[in-house]
């Protein structure tokens, strides 16, 4: 079971702001980019989860932040309306002491729910106009939800996009620069003019984009799957002075979290991460059902000891 | 020699390939001899894609033209003699739908003349067995990206043991998580996580298989 050290969520905020700003931290922020509500059911024992169980759950495991998934209408093959999109208690999250993110989704991730996966991947090969203008209504509608969120007072905004699998970028780097991140880059200059920093998240093997990624004026990466080759201390040494990373923890190393051996290399790896400034930690997929919650309580309880 | 039609798959110009094997049908050139040269075509993209030349994308692009392909030729295959002679069933393990990985193997494998049952997602472990039962399937395939699901997959094969059909059927696994340790964990037979090299793996099961 999750422990119970309790921890107010004040100075959550500023802590993951200074990591953000690359500045040095009084401890190593945490965060989950999302969290299942039925790991939150299960944890708590409770039928529903709220906003407070939600807010119980998060303080329990010691979190900084809280990201806000989009809540859309019932799928209906087009991109929506931005009028249609909701996330819940908003007002209310952004109102504790924790860092609020939303979450918004990108081009890849449209464009496969609405094209299906094998019609999108091929269609800058088949169709370059249509993927071209498919990338401007994203751009356009993700700009719109941003400065919703911005004027509610959200803190921070992650685009999420998965452009890559364990082995590498789904699509060629050329087409990835010229649909993908092209859009990104108007998107995340008009949100940073909103003052917020922008994350992206990306599960699978990046590495050949993380320059395109500083370029797009992102201000992190989240993810970091070193089972997808993503080796944070590389990823430190080679682009720390100009991102922040977030995540790294992998489903398997909260497995491995049990056996006092593996915990000890766990945190090890954490403290040399946490060594430099510009690093939150998290799991690099989230809280689903499932998910060894019990591992990753005792890597959260042990580092707050440990590190920075 | 490469051919226009092989190099233009090889390419992945599918304007073209449609164009030259609709030319070739015309000509009088069988099915078959076209659908060789259209898989020596895919071949190299395969080989490309191992090179890290092509990307995931190029590998889709290639199934589909090869898709395209099989529905020009279609009407000229003599029937029946499509059928194969081994059965191989793929499936996500229960608890995990994610499929993009599986259908990609799935398409390879048929694009090389394999029959393959595709069960689909989240099938529960009983479901392989009873599969196999029916079918007198011989290989099995269990895609899993769940680090969680990998216990179900132990359950096919405890399950194909306890219905006294282990030695009959190879089992493979593949997916995202999947690597020598897990194999070993399971129980599998075989593990790969490369679609081209999951190919070329089955070949060579269901050749062993023919052989003996
Ligand atoms: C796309 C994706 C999704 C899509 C799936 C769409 C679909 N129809 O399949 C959606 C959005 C639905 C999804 C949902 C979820 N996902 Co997901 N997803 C991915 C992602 C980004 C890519 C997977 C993929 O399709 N790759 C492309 C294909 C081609 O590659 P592949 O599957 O590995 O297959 C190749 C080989 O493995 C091999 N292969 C595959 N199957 C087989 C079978 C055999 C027999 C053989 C021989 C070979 C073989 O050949 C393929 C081609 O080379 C991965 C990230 C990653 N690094 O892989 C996460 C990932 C797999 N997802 C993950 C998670 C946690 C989830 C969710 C729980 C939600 C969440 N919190 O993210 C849900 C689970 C839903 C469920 N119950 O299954 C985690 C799994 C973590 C873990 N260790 O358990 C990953 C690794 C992301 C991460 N870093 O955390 N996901």
């Amino acid at each position: 079971m999750l422990s119970n050290s309790k921890e107010t969520c004040s100075g959550s905020r500023s802590r993951v702001e200074a990591a953000i700003q690359r500045r040095e931290t009084d401890r190593v922020p945490k965060g989950e980019i999302c969290i299942d509500e039925a790991v939150v059911k299960t944890s708590l024992s409770v039928d529903k989860a709220g906003f407070d169980k939600k807010l119980e759950f998060i303080n329990k495991l010691g979190l900084d932040i809280v990201c806000l998934d989009p809540v859309y209408p019932e799928f209906i093959g087009r991109l929506p309306d931005p009028a249609e999109v909701c996330w819940a208690d908003l007002g209310d999250w952004v109102n504790t002491g924790l860092f609020s993110f939303a979450v918004l989704d990108g081009v890849l991730g449209w464009g496969i729910k609405c094209f299906g996966f094998n019609q999108f991947l091929t269609l800058p090969n088949k169709s370059p106009l249509s993927i071209h203008s498919f990338t401007e209504k994203v751009t356009s509608l993700n700009i719109e939800m941003a400065g919703r969120l911005i004027d509610a007072g959200i803190d921070g905004l992650i685009i999420a996009d998965d452009l890559a699998y364990r082995r590498g970028l789904l699509i060629k780097p050329r087409d990835m620069r010229r649909y993908v991140f092209s859009a990104l880059q108007s998107q995340v200059a008009e949100m940073r003019r909103g003052g917020v920093p922008v994350f992206i998240h990306s599960d699978g093997n990046i590495n050949e984009i993380i320059p395109d990624i500083i370029e797009a004026g992102f201000n992190g990466l989240h993810c970091i799957d070193r089972n997808s080759s993503m080796d944070i201390l590389e990823l430190q040494r080679n682009y720390g002075d100009r991102l922040c990373f977030w995540g790294s923890l992998s489903a398997e190393d909260l497995i491995k979290a049990h056996d006092p051996g593996c915990l000890q290399g766990l945190l090890d790896t954490i403290c040399a991460t946490a060594a430099k400034n510009g690093f939150i930690l998290g799991t690099d997929c989230g809280l689903f059902k499932g998910i060894d919650l019990d591992g990753l309580a005792l890597i959260y309880e042990r580092v707050n000891c440990v590190a920075p | 020699m490469i051919n226009g039609l092989i190099k233009a798959i090889a390419n992945l110009e599918e304007e073209t390939t449609l164009r030259l094997v609709r030319e070739k049908v015309e000509s009088g050139e069988t099915p078959l001899e076209i659908v060789e040269q259209c898989r020596k075509g895919v071949e190299i993209v395969g080989k490309r894609y191992s090179e890290e030349i092509y990307y995931l994308s190029d590998l889709i692009m290639s199934e589909e033209i090869f898709r395209g392909v099989m529905e020009i030729l279609e009407p000229y295959f003599p029937k029946n003699t499509a059928q194969k002679e081994f059965k191989l069933i793929m499936g996500t393990i229960e608890g995990d739908i994610h499929d993009l990985g599986k259908n990609i193997v799935i398409n390879l494998l048929r694009s090389v003349g394999f029959e393959v049952l595709d069960l689909g997602v989240d099938v529960q472990p009983g479901d392989f067995v009873e599969c196999v039962r029916e079918t007198g399937a011989s290989v099995i395939g269990i895609s899993v990206l769940l680090t969680f699901s990998i216990n179900s997959v132990k359950k096919v094969i405890k399950l194909l043991g306890e219905a006294g059909l282990r030695d009959k059927v190879t089992v493979v696994i593949g997916g995202y998580p999947i690597n020598e340790r897990i194999r070993e964990y399971t129980g599998a037979d075989y593990y790969e996580t490369d679609a081209v090299k999951a190919v070329e793996l089955f070949k060579r099961i269901i050749m062993e298989k023919e052989g003996s």
